[in-house]
């Protein structure tokens, strides 16, 4: 036994144990994929079997496993932080995932298992950026989380139109990354290196702030970001509704904590002001852009698009925030975002008569209707808007706390303008919810149990983490 | 212990009634029991604390931290101004809850938002940490937007005047107008109030309330947390050029609405100078006081001859409680100890009025079908209890003697004079004598007028009565023994500028 322990193959594949949660993630979406093609009755029950055990598997392998330090001559690197981006965002995977294999609308009768094959794989990808620490893991990793939601947006209900959301989303994505290679390619002309580490930021160099900003293009692309958040509701209105739990949170998160590790040598010493500033900018337009074009928006989920940008917003300013004192906040943020997003989308997928062309005031009595749907959906939108007792409360007014601390008044302001705005269009959700008038929709509201138990874990920890959000970092 | 029942048992009945929600017995009278009970609490824990060590009677819980490294806690402070706030809006939220019972439908929701705002005007009155303070400061507004939202009155005003065709353009008078404007007006308001607290938590290092006080940090160069906390406390009780909130909210609200707007909402900026700007930033707030002088004035004075303009009943009465909320700030502004007691005093005796005032004008209109002036008459041959009830309540807010109003005012005019100030008295006695005009012009007209062949018999039944009874007996106790409330508050204003 010992002698094959010592076997060359075995030793490597020791090491690459740092690698453990996206491994066993990768070899889950290929039985994913085996279990479409094998012949049998149930393919659903088999599905979330495999999905349970190995998201479980996989979370089991970050808390216990993986070890923490800087891999492959500093390619990668695992600390506690990442674990727990990590972990939050295979357990919000989970949850968008369970909810799509339970779908029983037209297009996910068959193609479940391929759709979750895909997620994963994007999972995987953003699991990737979040670790990489040079410039061609995060090109490759980049590449990995975006060409799956290409894919699965283009498969909406309504064909001709998620293919033209689609094809807008895939050419805009490849040439948000061509932009990311150019950036890498300044960066590495410039130190020489394609670590993030050898980054010289107190250069006077404009190459180093030109890099930046050609940096940024794709990063505000894919986080809908303000100047590139064009493709946000196109895509959200056509691309199949059971996605958009996942496609909302993930992608956004996992940049995020990216470009928090990317500027965390920046962020903490206030080396370069100018990249600081045009960050900040980014940010600060993004926020007061997105909230004021959601004000006019009719088409339920074309609001709730608009309205996640500016959120990524604060999630920036957060993510340049020096990480002594950002860290367990980000961390707060993302939770409130994934859990509060994911159980939002899930509760208005279980409505019935859920079209891609779903206004706000068909949402009218939906409290007499059925007033478990009701209440969960106003407590993640009171959330969202940062109602106190709610968890994002807690979320958006620390950013706006530490940001004073460190950058002055004008970004606490900007987050306050915004989340004033953002209570406004919220709040006229919540005020159609709870009108007089009856739904008059005749097929009955029947939520299946999965979806109960899954919204309900997302109301509980919206509200549990509203009432005592220091939990959450005894936890981590 | 405390806080955790009195924030937990009205939550508790939101839930029950609405898990019961076909019972119509249950969801009305079950939040009226949890009212009581919550006032039992109160009555207990006062009683089993004390209350003749004057001193003493000052506890701190700490139920667990919730940013450690914000030096943010979950914390509480009881002390017998909290007492005597948490008594007002007992009863506030009791009458309000009184008020639901003739509701037809969905009575089971309206009463649920009652329990909602009660719990988080319980906890800003006892909070002891900034934080915790805006936390539960924010929980009323989304149940006051749905309240008006749902149970409002659309009553659509033509606008005159200089921007009439934008106003009129809004719909001013509906209630979507009113709960927009309102909600909005707050949320404002609780902006700057939230900025404020976190320049103010973030320079001294601590959000507790009590170590502010104990600690010897220097407020004075902090004048831009002063001024932001001034603006959104100040815009929270309608001080004048930030009040235009208040008469379109009250007018669209429904009646239990209206109650809880006069009787407490009004009250939490009050709550917040007196619990947060005053101790914290004495020296400020003394730089300050003529600035508050100035704007209370205008205030009572203009408050009085808007009510008079008004020919709408509820108007009327939001009107009239601006103006009795500029005898509070007056008395607030005078820095010393008889002004600060008459201040508490006068929150507590225009809480209970105006609840009765709303309850009687919200009853006027059940009955009679209309809030005009012109267009009612003969009130005490019709109906006479109602009519009764009315002319109690015109008497109190004028400062009759006997009620609580005349013992505050005459409080608040001793505290001025105390102060030296002896021209400023003609102020609130021009707006005692305004309020008499209008009041006794109101009285007049809907009660004492009588046109022949309008007979609509129709009265209070029993529920109401008692209501009204309960409401009138506390403000004639305060007027009559008000030594038993003085004392009880007595020495608080030293305690509370020399910090602990």
């Amino acid at each position: 036994m010992e002698s094959i322990l010592k076997l060359p193959w075995v030793v490597s594949m020791y090491d690459l144990s740092f690698l453990l949660p996206e491994i066993i993630l990768v070899i889950l979406s290929f039985g994913l994929l085996i279990n479409s093609m094998v012949d049998q009755k149930d393919k659903r029950i088999t599905n979330k079997i495999l999905l349970i055990i190995g998201s479980i598997l996989s979370m089991l392998a970050i808390i216990y496993r993986v070890p923490e330090g800087v891999f492959m001559n500093g390619t990668f690197e695992n600390n506690s932080l990442t674990n727990n981006i990590k972990l939050l965002s295979i357990l919000g995977t989970l949850f968008g995932l369970l909810f799509v294999s339970n779908s029983k609308t037209d297009q996910f009768k068959e193609y479940f298992n391929e759709y979750c094959f895909l997620l994963i794989l994007s999972l995987v990808g953003g699991m990737l950026v979040v670790s990489s620490r040079e410039f061609f893991t995060m090109i490759i990793a980049f590449e990995l989380l975006s060409i799956p939601i290409y894919l699965v947006s283009a498969m909406g209900p309504n064909s001709s139109k998620s293919i033209e959301a689609a094809t807008k989303l895939f050419f805009f994505g490849t040439l948000s990354t061509v932009f990311l290679i150019f950036s890498s390619v300044l960066f590495y002309s410039l130190s020489g290196s394609t670590l993030f580490v050898d980054i010289n930021w107190v250069s006077k160099d404009y190459l180093l702030v030109l890099a930046t900003i050609l940096l940024l293009i794709p990063i505000s692309f894919k986080c809908a970001l303000y100047p590139f958040h064009f493709w946000v509701p196109d895509t959200y209105e056509s691309a199949p509704m059971n996605i958009l739990p996942f496609l909302s949170t993930i992608p956004k998160i996992s940049i995020i904590a990216f470009i928090f590790f990317f500027f965390n040598e920046l962020s903490s010493s206030f080396l370069n002001n100018k990249i600081l500033n045009i960050i900040v900018v980014v940010s600060l337009f993004s926020m007061l852009f997105g909230s004021i074009l959601s004000i006019k928006q009719n088409n339920l989920f074309r609001l709730l698009a608009y309205s996640g940008i500016p959120h990524a917003g604060i999630m920036l300013i957060c993510s340049i925030i020096p990480s002594s004192i950002s860290s367990s906040f980000l961390i707060l943020y993302f939770t409130f975002y994934i859990f509060s997003n994911i159980g939002l989308y899930i509760a208005l997928n279980s409505l019935p008569k859920i079209t891609d062309i779903f206004k706000v005031e068909d949402l009218k009595g939906l409290y007499k209707d059925s007033p478990f749907l009701a209440l969960s959906i106003t407590c993640f939108l009171l959330s969202l808007a940062g109602a106190p007792l709610f968890v994002g409360f807690w979320g958006k007014f620390n950013i706006a706390i530490i940001a004073y601390k460190t950058y002055g008044l004008l970004i606490p302001i900007t987050i306050l303008i915004s989340a004033g705005i953002s209570f406004y269009y919220y709040l006229r959700i919540i005020s159609n919810i709870f009108s007089s008038k009856s739904m008059d929709s005749k097929s009955a509201f029947t939520v299946s149990n999965i979806n109960k138990i899954l919204i309900s874990l997302c109301v509980f920890v919206a509200i549990f983490l509203g009432i005592n959000p220091n939990f959450l970092k005894i936890l981590m | 212990m405390f806080p955790i029942l009195i924030l937990l048992v009205p939550l508790i009945g939101a839930l029950t009634i609405n898990y019961y929600s076909k019972n119509e017995r249950i969801v009305k009278y079950f939040p009226l029991i949890v009212s009581f009970v919550v006032s039992l609490i109160i009555i207990i824990y006062t009683i089993f604390n004390d209350l003749s060590h004057i001193s003493s009677f000052n506890q701190f819980i700490t139920l667990y931290d919730i940013f450690p490294s914000l030096n943010v806690s979950m914390s509480f402070s009881i002390t017998k101004i909290s007492i005597s706030l948490l008594f007002l809006s007992n009863i506030a939220i009791i009458t309000a809850l009184f008020s639901t019972l003739n509701l037809k439908k969905r009575v089971n929701e309206i009463n649920s938002l009652i329990l909602i705002i009660s719990v988080g005007i319980y906890g800003l009155i006892i909070s002891n940490d900034l934080f915790v303070f805006f936390l539960f400061y924010e929980i009323a507004v989304v149940p006051m937007f749905l309240m008006i939202m749902n149970w409002g009155y659309d009553l659509r005003r033509e606008v005159s005047g200089p921007f009439k065709n934008i106003l009129n353009s809004l719909n001013v008078g509906t209630k979507k107008y009113g709960a927009y404007k309102i909600t909005l007006y707050l949320i404002a308001g609780s902006l700057m109030i939230f900025l404020g607290l976190a320049i103010l938590g973030i320079s001294a290092g601590t959000f507790s309330i009590r170590e502010l006080l104990i600690s010897d940090v220097n407020f004075k160069h902090l004048e831009l947390s002063f001024i932001l906390l001034f603006l959104g406390f100040g815009s929270h009780s309608a001080l004048w050029p930030l009040h235009t909130w208040a008469p379109d909210g009250h007018g669209t609200a429904p009646t239990a609405g209206s109650i809880i707007f006069a009787g407490i909402l009004m009250k939490i900026g009050i709550i917040g100078f007196i619990k947060i700007i005053i101790p914290i930033f004495n020296y400020t707030f003394i730089d300050y006081s003529n600035l508050l002088i100035f704007l209370a004035s205008i205030n009572i004075v203009y408050g009085a001859f808007t009510a008079m303009m008004q020919d709408d009943l509820k108007y009327m009465a939001a009107y009239a409680s601006l103006s009795h909320i500029g005898y509070i700030f007056l008395a607030l502004a005078m820095n010393n100890e008889v002004g600060y007691s008459s201040a508490i005093l006068q929150t507590i005796s225009h809480g209970l009025t105006i609840s009765l005032l709303f309850f009687a004008v919200g009853l006027i209109q059940q009955m009679k079908g209309t809030r005009s002036i012109k267009k009612l008459n003969s009130l005490a041959d019709n109906s006479p209890t109602l009519s009764y009830i009315f002319i109690f309540c015109a008497f109190a807010s004028i400062g009759f003697p006997l009620t609580s109003g005349f013992i505050a005012e005459f409080l608040i005019m001793n505290s001025i004079i105390l102060n030296g100030q002896y021209l400023l008295i003609i102020i609130p006695l021009f707006g005692i004598f305004i309020t008499t005009l209008y009041m006794f012009r109101v009285v007049k007209k809907i009660c004492l007028k009588y046109v022949p062949g309008t007979n609509n018999s129709t009265d209070l039944n029993p529920q109401e009565r008692y209501t009204c009874l309960l409401l009138v007996i506390i403000i004639c106790i305060i007027g009559i023994f008000p030594n038993f409330f003085l004392n009880f508050i007595n020495g608080e204003y030293i305690k509370i500028t020399l910090g602990g």
